[in-house]
């Protein structure tokens, strides 16, 4: 019926504690890979009106958003941030949603999340929830 | 006659195979809960009266004894808990298994608690005993996610902390085996954390199923065989390779096995072959739209052994069947211009469904967080161990920054770095504060978010999210009433509208695609070692019937021409089909069948010196499981090619689409650019 949720490498954070205000500017990449024809999927943040990131033509396998953006994403300590992935599977047969966690300087701390979403089933769509609290 | 006896045979040995290869799964999970689990649970039951849990033998048990007995308990206490659900909570047995829980409880504290007299380590006697998850697996992955960093030292706040209590110290010891999810059949079937378990709630709300593959995908062999069920060539062929198989041939006025055949053919796409030599994955998306025009093109080749009426000989004429289709107008490709409309309709519904996702997901959350129970059993003690994990991570934090302090000579940067630590030594301090705070984190979780320290909301944000809801999550339902439950799935029933809505927005738009119009030009021959070698050229157009859902049309016209042995023999002339095509039943992929196939169909053919004949045909196409049909068809004939008198003859045989089977196997090719590095860091 749904879709079917496999976590790789025990990777399956619920949310972060991301120091993302100066002097630290930590940041979170979020990847979406997708296997099939033409992707449906949509990151939304909780009570902002656009996605922050979904799949326009042209076609990629791989879309990729660095969070916050400065000038774009406007964060502060003690704000928490809700970021949840949509996906639908009626040209696509497979996801798979990595979230990194790197620091000012580009290093990586951590991969929080690397997990795979398929079904056979083009009405299936699934829903991957992020929890983040700014320091 | 042999021929036949084989097909006959062929077919039993497959079903069975299917039924032997079904039947274990059937059975595993048709086991009733008061049946032959009830047994199971009268054992896991029986285990508080073990001797070796015995109070006066404990003491001279060994870590290594207390280990095992520890996760023997835990390994039962975890099947009664998934075998609770089962249970009508209005019967004896509910509270009796309740109550065998709770005593396994309390065995395992008392376990803990002797584990935690036994160690010598300081850490381990001043800290709280976590309570022990309910899976040793899902708490390795707690930790687990706490790696190093790829190019640094640094490590983030997952970043292994010290052992915080005695059971983070026996589940972090390999000799503990895992908790006994595998032994258990229907454990597979349960969500194994939050997020599946949310994902199942909204699927179970949204009832519309459709399932994946187009049904103008043809798998059977040509209409050009004599032997094929299908009458009418359908506009498209599968996007890998398809291989269809007629395992006989029945007539009606059969009494002497005149009709016996077997035919085969393989119909596979340029693009697969295509993908195949580049080495790519014929999935990757890309790839996929970037060469859309090679799944136009299609290549049939098979054979089809006949046997003429009045021929002796033992073995049947065997004939060559070679073709190739093109799709000349193609609508229903998932890249054409004309379905944007569905993919913007699509982008709409799927953002207002993920946002009413965000709404749900975060009135459940909230609910669960706030119940009484969770708070005392489960996050009093994981916020502590989280704030311990934070402190941990602040200072490798602050250690890397140390080290990259006195490794750098550039004052800016330098100065950027003090203050980097100076923010994470107030991190610490905050840390620090939380755990010596005589409250001991029984913050208030009835206040409103933002009245909660900075601490707190990490926990809620971070912990709680990954340690309760992801890593314990079967351990949080149970700490849930019955109310509780409910409650919870209101919040989903209050909510399934925008998930309704996109699910029919899906729906139509599949409907839509699948009604696309297909034109294609088929070219097949027929060469025979001894009989005449056919040529047929044919148009194919297909769509769906306006104003239906369920309904297709197919129509062709050709030319075939026959090339006979005999001087002045050739015939050629036209050929003329039309097929209605019903969908029965409704897609269904809950068990991974295709829907039943209704078609009745025509056909004429017209040939220069033989009369017309005309051939009209009932099919029934019935789904064996994803990617297998049995179609079984209903011939009449106005004449047989040489004998003019009316022929009825019934058939069935096996059509194997192996994309279907491929994705159902998750079949992948190799892919280039999956070993290929896609990531760069973004400046």
């Amino acid at each position: 019926m749904g879709a079917d949720r496999k976590i790789n490498g025990g990777k399956d954070a619920g949310g972060v504690v991301l120091r993302a205000t100066s002097p630290i500017n930590d940041y979170l990449l979020y990847k979406v890979t997708v296997s099939g024809a033409q992707p449906h999927f949509t990151l939304v943040e909780r009570g902002r009106p656009l996605p922050l990131l979904e799949a326009p033509p042209p076609v990629q396998k791989t879309y990729q958003r660095k969070w916050p953006i400065a000038g774009t994403d406007q964060v502060s300590k003690g704000d928490m941030f809700e970021h949840n992935l949509g996906m639908a599977f009626l040209k696509a047969v497979k996801y798979r949603y990595v979230i990194e966690h790197y620091d000012d300087g580009d290093n990586l701390i951590a991969v929080l999340k690397d997990v795979e979403w398929s079904s056979q089933n083009p009405t299936s769509m699934a829903f991957e929830p992020f929890v983040i609290s700014v320091r | 006659m042999k021929v036949l006896f084989r097909s006959i045979v062929s077919i039993i040995l497959i079903s069975n195979f299917i039924v032997l290869t079904a039947l274990p799964c059937s059975a595993q999970r048709s086991v009733s809960p008061s049946g032959q689990s009830g047994s199971q649970r009268q054992s896991y039951m029986a285990v508080g009266d073990m001797p070796g849990v015995a109070a006066s033998n404990r003491a001279s048990l060994s870590m290594e004894a207390r280990r095992a007995e520890y996760s023997a308990l835990l390994r039962r206490k975890s099947a009664l808990k998934r075998y609770l659900p089962t249970v009508s909570p209005d019967s004896a047995d509910y509270q009796a298994v309740v109550k065998s829980i709770g005593e396994l409880e309390a065995k395992l504290e008392s376990l803990e608690r002797e584990a935690l007299a036994a160690t010598s380590l300081p850490l381990l006697l001043s800290a709280p005993s976590r309570p022990m998850t309910e899976s040793a697996a899902t708490a390795a992955a707690w930790p687990a996610s706490r790696g190093k960093s790829a190019k640094s030292p640094a490590l983030s706040r997952n970043v292994s902390p010290s052992p915080v209590s005695t059971a983070t110290a026996l589940q972090a010891t390999p000799a503990l085996p895992a908790p006994p999810d595998d032994d258990d059949p229907a454990a597979e079937s349960q969500p194994q954390n939050y997020v599946e378990w949310i994902n199942r709630q909204i699927d179970n709300k949204v009832s519309a199923l459709i399932n994946q593959g187009s049904h103008a995908n043809q798998t059977e062999t040509p209409s050009e065989s004599s032997n094929s069920t299908s009458l009418v060539d359908q506009s498209s062929s599968s996007d890998l390779i398809g291989v269809g198989l007629n395992l006989a041939g029945l007539s009606s006025g059969a009494t002497n096995d005149e009709k016996e055949a077997t035919s085969v053919s393989v119909t596979t796409s340029a693009y697969a072959l295509y993908a195949a030599i580049k080495g790519a994955d014929p999935l990757d998306p890309v790839f996929y739209n970037k060469n859309n025009k090679w799944r136009r093109l299609s290549f049939i080749l098979g054979y089809d052994d006949e046997k003429e009426e009045g021929d002796d000989a033992e073995t049947p004429d065997r004939a060559t069947i070679a073709g190739f289709k093109y799709l000349i107008i193609n609508g229903r490709d998932a890249t054409e211009k004309e379905n944007e409309d569905d993919t913007a309709n699509i982008r709409n519904g799927l953002f207002a469904a993920t946002v009413q996702f965000g709404e749900l997901n975060a009135a459940i959350r909230n609910f669960i967080f706030r119940n009484e129970r969770v708070r005392n059993e489960f996050i009093k003690t994981d916020f502590l161990d989280f704030i311990r994990g934070e402190l941990a991570g602040a200072r490798a934090r602050v250690s890397t920054l140390e080290q990259r302090l006195a490794a750098s000579n550039n004052a800016e940067e330098n100065a950027r770095t003090r203050a980097q630590i100076a923010a994470f030594q107030g991190d610490i301090k905050g840390y620090q504060d939380v755990l010596e705070s005589p409250t001991g984190g029984l913050f208030d979780i009835t206040q409103p978010i933002s009245q909660w320290t900075q601490e707190e909301r990490d926990y809620y944000a971070a912990g709680f999210t990954t340690s309760g809801l992801q890593n314990n999550f079967q351990r949080i339902l149970g700490l849930l009433s019955d109310d509780d439950r409910e409650q919870l799935e209101k919040f989903v029933t209050d909510q399934i509208n925008p998930f309704v809505d996109l699910t029919k927005t899906l729906r139509k738009s599949l409907e839509r695609i699948r009604s696309k119009p297909q034109l294609s030009f088929n070219a097949l021959t027929k060469t025979r070692k001894k009989g005449d070698d056919e040529y047929t050229s044919e148009l194919i157009y297909e769509r769906g019937i306006p104003g239906t859902t369920r309904a297709f049309l197919t129509l062709n016209g050709g030319f075939k021409y026959k090339n006979s042995r005999l001087i002045g023999g050739d015939t050629r002339g036209g050929t003329a089909a039309g097929q209605l095509q019903f969908q029965v039943t409704p897609e269904n992929s809950l068990i991974s069948k295709s829907p039943i196939f209704l078609y009745f169909s025509t056909e004429g053919n017209w040939m220069s010196g033989l009369k017309p004949s005309y051939k009209a045909q009932t099919k029934v196409k019935i789904p064996v499981t994803d990617g297998i049909e049995i179609p079984i068809s209903l011939t009449y004939s106005n004449r047989t090619e040489l004998v003019d008198e009316s022929d009825v003859r019934g058939q069935f045989g096996f059509t194997i689409d192996t994309a279907k089977l491929l994705r159902v196997f998750k079949f992948k090719l190799p892919s280039t650019r999956e070993r290929a590095p896609v990531f760069a860091p973004i400046q």
